[in-house]
This record gives structure tokens, C-alpha cells and sequence, in this order.
């Protein structure tokens, strides 16, 4: 027999993978994978603001919050929705243990694609097989899948709308207005993983020590990331804890 | 000796569940308004018409909401804070609320396991038998009827044998064979020693399978205690029948000199309302009178029989 957080764990992936999310999921995982081919294939020279556009723009500030969006905000809002949260809600266990396992399945069903088709796109982008670079960006994926999901899914159990106000946070501020006003990056969850893996590998990231692209520092950034994760999920189980359930 | 208080305490402490000025309310709107009970064992009747707030009280006894205002004690704790109590408990919500994608054996061994018991397999084998859902435990809920979808979920309720059972209107589209059968285990699960709450809005329903209800009308508590008490206030109460005929002057007339009757009232569609305190004699004296006066009658129909004036006449008193 399972323990009680593998049983809801399963059961969250298990609501989450249906044909038409897998496939979008699929299809937005895939989208820098079939870019780094196609231009491998053309044999592209990108120059380093094409390769820092296409890993920042595309990999960091787009595809991932909108995926870990898709996945993460309907892991409570759904549940709320159809009324299935009252089966978890009338079980003999505290509410971390509903809501930990299922930020953890969201967050492996978003990093799992994401972090292959970053590692494969990162190694054909860069010259030389660049696997610590590649390494990086799948271990930046997986941060920053951490903090988005959290976030999601606390929205989730405020709202069943919380896709909507995923698209409107994930196309107006992460990526663009905190890429166009200088210091926003210090509060955008993509600006923050982006920090790290510049710290770790400025290969892989290259920015401006100054003007709209500067990035916050790293010390910060791990510790803003670190609280984004730990105050959703401490909202979402105090939001489990009050709410009625319909 | 026990003095006063230490009665109450201990009725207290032995009650299954007690509301203390328990309301909620949402917004402006009051759904339950200062609700005093306790239930103790055996199986009891939550009753009133569609709206009364009968959801509402059970979702605040289950802990799924929480009261505005009072306090709400189930099995001697909070359930919104004391989540071990759900151990010794299964409850079934009035929404259909499985997993569509599960078996039903999935749907029954997953309440199983975030129950964490032990030989989950022997107890969810006995659940499933208990609801005659061993033929169909393999199929998809998605597949299943809404009679079908109902017994699963109670099959979940009932796995690991609790010592309450929380039911709000499970009859709800089961046809009357699924009906008798939610009844036999009704009766079993009290046989055995377990507790039962029951909702409905359909008096019969609640008056086959418990002797004790609470009556709930407009949010408030109307009536609680034995059934048969509260079902003789129901019959002594005034109703108004029409009545069609071939005469209804001459029938109207004989009418009013019955004791049964209190009024007798001619409709300018030609139809005679009377006004019976007694509609168990009426409706023994009303045929003999139409023979004995060569009357043809063509339509008695009780005009205020709707459950929610039953219980307005008991919230009215």
C-alpha cells in the first residue's frame, strides 16, 4: 500500500495529464526544441543576443511561467470546480499533505518535458556541446517550475479563474513589462532564476550589469525565489484550511 | 450526584453532534440562523424543502464550512481542525463528486487509503458488496448511472467501517428498488451499533429509516425530536382540499356539517375548498356523503400539501 502522499500525488497527475493538456503541454515544451533544430539544420549563426532572446524570451519568461500556468492553476481550481476537492478535503489529513503532493506532481509534469527540450535545445544552440551550460538550464527549469507552480496553484485556490490571471501576469509582466522597466526583474520569478543560472554559467546568460535587463543579484535572487515557494505554499494550505468547499 | 451542568456536559460529550448558536451566512444572504441541536446515536432524519439550508448545516457538521457565528462539534472535536476525525467517519456530500476517470474500485480503494487503513483490500471488497456494486467495479464512473454513481460513493463512505455515517440526500436518482436497498443498509449500519445522519426534502424517504429528525425550514430549526410526535403535528394541522363534483351546493352543504370540517368555501369555477382539521376522517366521510346524495365526484386534490407549507404550519406553530 502507498503512503497517503504518494496516493494524492498519483492521483494529481493522474487529473492533470488529459489528452488535450498533454498535447498543448507537449506541443509548448517542444516549441525551443523544434527552433534549435530547424536552425541546426539551416545552419544558423546565431549571434549571442539571438541565443540570450531565444533562451531568456522564449525558454524563461514565455514558455516556462505558461506552462507551469497551465499545469499548476487548475490543480485546485479544477478540483474546486467540479466539486472532487470534498473527497480529499473529508480525508483523515492535514492540508500540507493535500497540497504539497500535488505543487510536486505539477511541478514534475512541467519540468520533465521542459527540462529535456531545454537541455537538447541549450546543447544545439551552443557551440562546442556545452553540457554544464545545458545542465544549468535543465536545473534553471526545475527552480523556477518550483516558484511558478507554487504560485499558480495558490491562485488556483482563490480563484477557478486563475488561468486567466496566469495569462495576464505571464504575458504582461513577465514578459513584458519586467523585461522593459528597469528593476521589475527583481520581482519577477523569471528574472530571478535567470540571476542564478547567470551566476553559475554567464554562458549561458548574459546580461547587462545595468539599464532594463539587469538582473537582481544572486544572493537575492535565491532568497526571492526561496520565499516565493515557501509563501505560496504556506498561503495555499491556510487558504485550505479556511475555505468552504462547495 | 451530577448537578445540572454536568448533565449537560456529559449529553454533550456523549452526542455524535452538537451546534451550538451555530449561522452561516453568505454575504447578505442567512442560510442557517442560530442553530442550537444535538444528535445523538442511531439513524436521524435532517429534513425540509429544497433550500431550507439542510446542505449548508451538514457542510458545517462535515467541516467543510466553516459557521459565521457558533460553534460545531462532531464526535466530540472541530472537524475543521481535528482532520482525524474522519477516520470514524464516511461521509457522502449531495454532489456527485468522483473522479470520472477512476474505476469504481479505484474511486472506493483511494477513500480506502487516504483513510490509511489497514487490509484495505478486504475492506473495500466488503463495501463494494455491501452496495451490489461487484459487477461494475472495473468500469469507468464516467460510465456509470447516477443510481450507480450514488452507490459507489456510499461504498467509499462505508469502507473501514465507520462508526458515523453522513448522507446528504443519497437517494437522490435512484430508482425504488436502489431505494430499498439504500434502506437495508441504512438499517444494518444502525443494527450493527453505527450512527446515521440522513438528509432529504421528501418526509417519507427520512420516516422509513429513522425514528428521530431534525426538521429545518427558512435556516432555522423547526422541529426536532421523535418522528411519530412530529408526523402527528403534520396530520392535526389544517389542509385546504378542492373538491369537484356534479353538485356542489348540496355537497357543500352536507360539507360544513361535519366535525372534520372547519369551512367550506364555493371557487367560481364551481369547485368546493374545504378546510379539514381532520383529513384522514374527510377522506372516509367525503365518498359515503357523495353515495348517499347521488354525487358524482370528478376531483379532490389537497391544494396546500407541498412540504414547505407543512413546515411552514410547524414553524408557525
Amino acid at each position: 500500500m502507498g503512503t497517503i502522499a504518494e496516493t494524492i500525488f498519483i492521483l494529481a497527475i493522474r487529473q492533470s495529464i488529459s489528452i488535450r493538456r498533454v498535447a498543448v503541454l507537449l506541443i509548448l515544451a517542444a516549441i525551443p526544441l523544434v527552433i534549435a533544430i530547424i536552425s541546426e539544420l539551416v545552419n544558423a549563426d546565431w549571434d549571442g543576443e539571438v541565443t540570450q532572446g531565444f533562451i531568456q524570451g522564449l525558454i524563461f519568461n514565455t514558455g516556462l511561467p505558461l506552462i507551469a500556468l497551465i499545469v499548476a492553476a487548475p490543480v485546485f481550481a479544477d478540483e474546486i470546480e467540479d466539486r472532487t476537492l470534498t473527497n480529499l478535503m473529508l480525508s483523515p489529513i492535514s492540508r500540507w499533505q493535500i497540497s504539497i503532493p500535488k505543487m510536486l506532481a505539477a511541478v514534475f509534469i512541467v519540468a520533465i518535458p521542459l527540462a529535456i527540450s531545454t537541455f537538447v535545445s541549450i546543447l544545439l544552440v551552443f557551440e562546442d556541446e556545452n553540457y554544464s551550460a545545458a545542465i544549468l538550464g535543465a536545473f534553471g527549469i526545475l527552480v523556477g517550475s518550483l516558484a511558478f507552480v507554487s504560485l499558480f496553484a495558490f491562485v488556483g485556490t482563490l480563484t477557478t479563474r486563475a488561468v486567466v490571471f496566469g495569462i495576464v501576469y505571464v504575458f504582461g509582466f513577465e514578459a513584458l513589462i519586467s523585461t522593459a522597466i528597469p528593476g521589475l526583474k527583481y520581482v519577477s520569478i523569471s528574472g530571478n532564476t535567470l540571476s542564478i543560472l547567470q551566476e553559475l554559467n554567464s554562458t549561458l546568460i548574459d546580461t547587462p550589469t545595468s539599464g532594463s535587463n539587469q538582473l537582481p543579484p544572486i544572493e537575492y535572487a535565491i532568497i526571492a525565489l526561496i520565499a516565493v515557494i515557501i509563501i505560496s505554499n504556506i498561503a495555499t494550505v491556510w487558504r485550505l484550511k479556511r475555505m468552504d468547499v462547495h | 450526584m451530577q448537578t445540572q451542568t454536568e448533565i449537560a456536559a456529559q449529553a454533550s460529550n456523549d452526542a455524535i453532534v452538537s451546534l451550538d448558536s451555530v449561522s452561516k451566512w453568505f454575504g447578505n444572504v442567512v442560510a442557517v440562523s442560530d442553530i442550537t441541536l444535538t444528535i445523538g446515536s442511531g439513524i436521524t432524519g435532517l429534513l425540509g424543502p429544497n433550500g431550507a439550508g439542510k446542505t449548508t448545516l451538514l457542510r458545517m457538521i462535515c467541516g467543510l464550512y466553516s459557521a459565521s457565528e457558533g460553534e460545531v462539534r462532531l464526535l466530540g472535536t472541530d472537524p475543521r481542525t481535528d482532520h482525524d476525525v474522519y477516520k470514524r467517519i464516511g461521509i457522502m456530500t449531495e454532489n456527485e463528486s468522483a473522479y470520472e476517470f477512476m474505476t469504481g474500485l479505484e474511486f472506493v480503494r483511494l477513500s480506502a487509503r487516504l483513510k490509511d487503513l489497514r487490509r484495505e483490500e478486504s475492506h473495500l471488497r466488503a463495501a463494494i458488496e455491501r452496495v451490489d456494486m461487484s459487477f461494475a467495479l472495473d468500469r469507468k464512473i464516467s460510465t456509470y448511472s447516477r443510481g450507480m454513481r450514488q452507490r459507489i460513493r456510499l461504498a467509499a463512505a462505508l469502507v473501514g467501517d465507520p462508526e458515523l455515517l453522513i448522507l446528504d440526500e443519497p437517494l437522490n436518482g435512484a430508482d425504488p428498488t436502489q431505494r430499498l436497498r439504500f434502506q437495508e443498509i441504512l438499517h444494518q449500519t444502525a443494527d450493527e451499533g453505527r450512527s446515521v445522519i440522513i438528509s432529504s426534502h421528501i418526509l417519507e424517504e427520512v420516516e422509513e429509516v429513522s425514528e428521530s429528525v431534525v426538521l429545518v425550514v427558512n435556516g432555522k430549526l423547526a422541529a426536532q425530536g421523535d418522528f411519530h410526535a412530529i408526523r402527528a403535528a403534520l396530520d392535526d394541522r389544517p389542509y385546504h382540499v378542492k373538491i369537484e363534483c356534479s353538485d356542489s351546493k348540496q355537497l357543500g352543504g352536507e360539507l360544513a356539517k361535519l366535525p372534520a370540517v372547519q369551512s367550506v368555501q364555493f371557487d367560481p369555477d364551481g369547485s368546493i375548498v374545504v378546510l379539514t382539521t381532520n383529513v384522514a376522517v374527510l377522506q372516509l366521510d367525503l365518498p359515503v356523503l357523495a353515495q348517499r346524495n347521488d354525487i358524482r365526484l370528478t376531483r379532490i386534490q389537497p391544494i396546500d400539501d407541498s412540504l414547505e407549507s407543512v413546515f411552514s404550519y410547524l414553524v408557525e406553530g
